[in-house]
């Protein structure tokens, strides 16, 4: 896999183009990412969309759209996000479930790096929208590397027999608990909220583990412990405080900020840390774009995710083709 | 031109406790994201800085003592040892820059 990948990487001479798995890989598969998809796999793009989970972003989580022309029935947030992506999907596009760690932008063939896989493609849309962390735990950053993780994938293994915390809410981090309960002794599940926001089956499956311990409304205060973690001071709902010994603390809390620090510098952002583009969305790099709520300038509503998604897509159909002009896709029908 | 050199649990006090130049020593396993995003930077890293630094790797999935005896609980973890002495921990992947900085610092406090 290592020789792969330093094959792969090591094409950084401009002339050569090298070979790339996909045309274009978009990262972050809700309404803008989702829409991008159905685009670029609807005229021909070889398509990857990479995406932690139905519920990792602002629409999978919302309850009620009302306001998405053309759906007068109720929908939640979760399931217009899943009639898309099975629309992107009936046109080729594929999905995986992986979160993206890194990227390699400058190379003419672009590295996607997720826990699980490294990507290439010729160019990449950026739909991680904005709800990225700002603070951190007391004690996060002081013990990261030393019972502190972001990826159960790497880590559990350490963890063999002992007590974890998982705080988190979402799929991705029910996901990351039920990988720890092949290891661990016992999984302390902290959620902020009093519901997990999840499909049924997936909470069902962490309900049912033996080996979780479930803390609903639950918010960690600090993570306690001189050289490595040693416990974890959580409030719970009713405002009592709980003291759980764990050795490892596996985070995957959620805010209100662009998500883009996996671009690790590579793009030009605002002081409000969001991802600068023109006005077809390009960033400062080529082939590479950014649409959706990970962008300042825009409305956070679906229609206008949507929008965006759709109007990247057919920039980087234009750009791969080498032509001067979008080509809009009217209909099949000839005339 | 250095390339990287793998190192097991018997031969890591030879190769990286006693060497003379600094080292630099990744604790990675096949199944990890983030060690994939570093392994093309550190091959950078040992061919640009030949004769400078010696860049080890230790599998510790094969290779667990060492990674053990220095606490390491999440991977990538990268030491910065020099003469037996660890003079820096990075824990997780970072960008190119990140990574050639942190050599940077590592080889100037060396001198």
């Amino acid at each position: 896999m290592e020789e792969n990948q330093l094959e792969k990487n090591s094409n950084t001479n401009g002339n050569q183009k090298g070979s790339s798995d996909y045309d274009v890989v978009i990262i972050g598969g809700g309404p803008a990412g989702s829409s991008a998809a159905i685009y670029a796999s609807r005229s021909g793009l070889k398509t990857l969309v990479v995406d932690k989970g139905l519920t990792s972003g602002a629409l999978g989580i919302t309850s009620k759209i009302v306001n998405y022309p053309g759906i007068t029935d109720e929908i939640s947030g979760a399931e217009l996000v899943e009639k898309m992506r099975t629309q992107a999907k009936s046109f080729g596009a594929e999905y995986i479930s992986d979160k993206v760690i890194g990227v390699d932008l400058q190379s003419d063939v672009k590295s996607v790096f997720g826990n699980g896989g490294v990507y290439t493609s010729r160019s990449v849309i950026i739909s991680t929208g904005s709800m990225g962390r700002g603070s951190r735990i007391k004690g996060e950053d002081r013990l990261l590397g030393h019972g502190v993780s972001y990826c159960a994938t790497c880590d559990a293994a350490f963890y063999r027999d002992k007590y974890v915390a998982v705080a988190g809410n979402n799929d991705e981090a029910i996901e990351e608990a039920l990988f720890l309960t092949k290891f661990a002794k016992q999984v302390y599940f902290l959620s902020q909220t009093e519901h997990l926001i999840a499909s049924e089956e997936l909470i069902n499956e962490l309900q049912k583990n033996q080996k979780v311990v479930l803390y609903s409304g639950s918010k960690i205060k600090e993570i306690i412990g001189q050289n490595r973690v040693e416990a974890v001071e959580a409030v719970r709902k009713d405002q009592s405080e709980v003291l759980l010994n764990v050795s490892g603390v596996f985070v995957y809390l959620q805010g209100g900020r662009p998500v883009t620090d996996f671009t690790q510098g590579q793009l030009e952002v605002s002081q409000g840390g969001c991802l600068i583009v023109d006005a077809s969305y390009q960033t400062n790099i080529p082939g590479v774009y950014a649409v959706g709520d990970v962008l300042c300038t825009h409305v956070k509503q679906v229609i206008v995710s949507a929008a965006e998604g759709a109007i990247a897509a057919m920039a980087v159909e234009k750009e791969l083709n080498g032509r001067s002009r979008m080509m809009v896709d009217w209909s099949e029908k000839k005339q | 031109m250095n390339s990287v050199i793998h190192v097991n649990d018997g031969q890591f006090e030879e190769m990286v406790l006693k060497a003379e130049l600094p080292v630099l020593v990744d604790f990675w396993a096949p199944w990890c994201g983030p060690c994939r995003m570093v392994a093309p930077l550190l091959d950078k890293i040992a061919s640009e800085y030949s004769g400078k630094l010696i860049v080890a790797k230790v599998n510790t999935d094969e290779n667990s003592q060492w990674a053990v005896n220095y606490r390491v609980q999440g991977i990538p973890t990268m030491l910065f040892i020099s003469k037996g002495e660890v003079v820096k921990t990075q824990v997780g992947a970072l960008s190119e820059s990140g990574l050639k900085n942190l050599v940077d610092e590592f080889l100037a406090s060396n001198n």
